[in-house]
């Protein structure tokens, strides 16, 4: 069942080997990841879907250094995350954009605040940087206006505007994204994919996107399809036949 | 300095803790309301308790002595027992002693001039030749007690024995009963209730005893002033007297008198263990309260926690918003509660006249427990934020 891709020229931003995991203990245990095999190239745009419950969310979890490792070799940025210490995940985390469904704004900041939350943990720039690299930011994602405003005071489209720009601010190597456009609507989930992609493409960032949302599947430059922990089939213009709820 | 100062301006971040306690004011409030409520309780507890100690010695800073004689079975200035009066005599036998006075101290029962009511005022009797008291004014008032019936009284003495003082200030002759005598107000002297002592008066020692109804001289007294020259010493001379005179009478320093009567409040009964307690159930009930609204903070804001761990945010990192937040609370909520503190000790004090007031050891004290308490709740609320698993926020 595992695929296992060409390899590329460039040093991939993420190598799995053999990855295997599961969840629960004794009777109840039960494997949800089957030796996977996957490399993410520089820049690329990925797009992965299947069914609720074949792992792909797991697999985001793993790659993002927020579960630990149990089997196989999983290689994120030129760091091993077998076996890895609380740090070293840390410091993969830091290089790392998350885009969450739910955006995941705090809701007690502004969006300007939000965004340089992203930024936060950088040492190579000062508060008065951050705080005006978030601005632009926002600018980029269209929300000059707006740099002031709660997320409550803001629609969902705005928000996730502001998640993107947020997972940018860390200035990130690799961007996961799981179901970004699931809360939006046709037009506007589109809109946001479409920024997404230019915006990763000027910032030298590769993605990594859990989706359903067959109308954003032409913006990826790779499609890959999980079952049943196993990654079916892959390619570049793949045709979704599935309709995966969510 | 600078440049360090500098480097840690530019490293400050997003005021996370503040916008989380700013942007949630009616939780805000709630959490003020209830540090305040804390700081005012313990305000209170702990200004009556120190009221208590400082007025029990009210009367004992005032006596005029270097030394002083009591019974050795006396515990307390409010139940005073007799010694012999010729024990003062003896010590006066004494080169470093350069005099001794006599004081009589008991409750008598004053009769409201208006009401009729009785109730126990503390006399203090005395030869009006004598120094006793460091009064302004004594020195010439007294010579009035050298008549029958006579009596100088506490201005500052409660409202429950009469209008005392607008009635004398008026130009009215104040009269009234005392242990079944009549008397005659014939001064005021300014001294201060206590918490035995609800108010004073001061006689001679002759109509001392008509006042509390010793019909006879048995010789004792309550009290022996003992002045000293200037070259001596009044530990050496305390213990030296201690040493040579009978084991009826005890000799103690001004200092040591002053101790005895705070350490009988503070050790030899419950109400400084009272007062200690009502302090620390303010503690306890705003440290309930910081500590819920501080855990439903956290417990509401779990998922972003959770996406701040994700994002790479140290769990230490998370933590110390926990603790700012505690920390600005404390600040927050101890000003209103030692302002509320000032107000409530000038409502006190100008009803009860009790010398309450603010310390700067107490304000220190009371910011200290708040402070702690804060802290404490926010520890607690912050085991919460160890439910916050980055992988659940996907």
């Amino acid at each position: 069942m595992a695929t296992t891709l060409r390899p590329v020229a460039q040093q991939a931003v993420v190598s799995i080997t053999g990855l295997n995991h599961w969840f629960g203990e004794g009777e109840q245990r039960r494997q949800v990841l089957h030796g996977l095999y996957l490399e993410l190239n520089p820049g690329e745009m990925v797009m992965l879907s299947g069914p609720s419950g074949c792992g792909k969310t797991t697999l985001l979890t793993l790659i993002g250094a927020l579960r630990t490792v149990q089997e196989g070799s999983l290689n994120v940025l030129g760091e091993q995350l077998l076996r890895a210490n609380g740090a070293v995940q840390r410091r993969i985390r830091r290089q790392i954009g998350i885009i969450f469904q739910g955006h995941n704004l705090l809701r007690c900041l502004t969006a300007q605040q939000n965004v340089q939350m992203g930024s936060d943990l950088l040492r190579n720039l000062s508060f008065r940087e951050r705080h005006q690299q978030a601005i632009d930011l926002l600018a980029e994602v269209g929300l000059s206006d707006h740099v002031h405003k709660l997320p409550a005071a803001m629609s969902g489209g705005q928000c996730q505007r502001v998640a993107i720009a947020r997972a940018l601010a860390g200035q990130p190597k690799l961007l996961l994204a799981d179901e970004p456009t699931a809360a939006l609507d046709s037009r506007t989930g589109r809109e946001v994919v479409e920024l997404l992609k230019r915006m990763v493409q000027d910032h030298h960032c590769t993605v990594l996107m859990v989706t359903h949302d067959p109308r954003i599947l032409d913006l990826a430059d790779r499609l890959l399809q999980m079952e049943d922990g196993c990654i079916s089939r892959s390619g570049i213009g793949l045709v979704m036949t599935g309709n995966y709820p969510g | 300095m600078a440049e360090r100062f500098v480097s840690l301006w530019s490293w400050r971040r997003v005021p996370l803790a503040w916008c989380l306690l700013s942007r949630q004011r009616v939780r805000l409030l709630i959490a003020l309301i209830g540090i305040c409520f804390s700081g005012v309780l313990m305000f209170l507890q702990l200004g009556f308790r120190d009221a208590l100690f400082e007025t029990s010695i009210t009367i004992h800073r005032k006596l005029q002595a270097d030394l002083v004689m009591i019974s050795p079975r006396s515990t307390v200035s409010i139940s005073m027992q007799t010694f012999p009066q010729r024990r003062l005599y003896q010590a006066a036998a004494w080169s470093e002693v350069e005099s001794v006075t006599p004081v009589r101290w008991d409750f008598a029962i004053w009769k409201n001039p208006e009401t009729g009511s009785p109730r126990a005022i503390l006399a203090l009797g005395f030869n009006p030749d004598g120094d006793v008291l460091a009064l302004d004014g004594l020195d010439v008032q007294k010579q009035s007690l050298k008549l029958d019936n006579r009596v100088l009284y506490d201005r500052l003495s409660r409202a429950e024995f009469g209008e005392i003082v607008d009635l004398y200030e008026s130009g009215q002759t104040v009269r009234t009963e005392v242990g079944g005598s009549k008397v005659q107000i014939d001064g005021l002297v300014t001294l201060g209730p206590s918490f035995g002592a609800d108010g004073n008066l001061l006689t001679s020692d002759l109509t001392f005893r008509k006042l509390t109804g010793q019909t006879q001289d048995n010789g004792g007294i309550e009290l022996g002033l003992i002045r000293l020259s200037p070259a001596a010493d009044a530990e050496q001379m305390a213990a030296a007297l201690s040493d040579a005179l009978p084991n009826d009478v005890r000799v103690l320093t001004k200092q040591g008198f002053l101790d005895f009567e705070q350490d009988y409040w503070r050790s030899g009964t419950t109400i400084g263990f009272i007062f200690n307690l009502g302090a620390a159930m303010g503690l306890v009930v705003g440290s309930v309260i910081v500590y819920q609204i501080l855990y439903s903070d956290v417990a509401d804001h779990l998922p972003e926690y959770a996406t701040l761990k994700a994002m790479g945010y140290r769990y230490t990192s998370l933590l110390g918003v926990v603790m700012r937040e505690s920390l600005f609370l404390a600040l927050m909520g101890y000003v209103p509660a030692y302002l509320a503190g000032q107000g409530l000790y000038g409502l006190i004090r100008s009803g009860t006249r009790l010398p309450i007031g603010m310390s700067s050891q107490m304000a220190v004290s009371v910011f200290i427990a708040i402070l702690v308490m804060c802290l404490l709740s926010g520890l607690l609320a912050m085991r919460k934020l160890g439910d916050a698993d980055p992988a659940e926020v996907f």
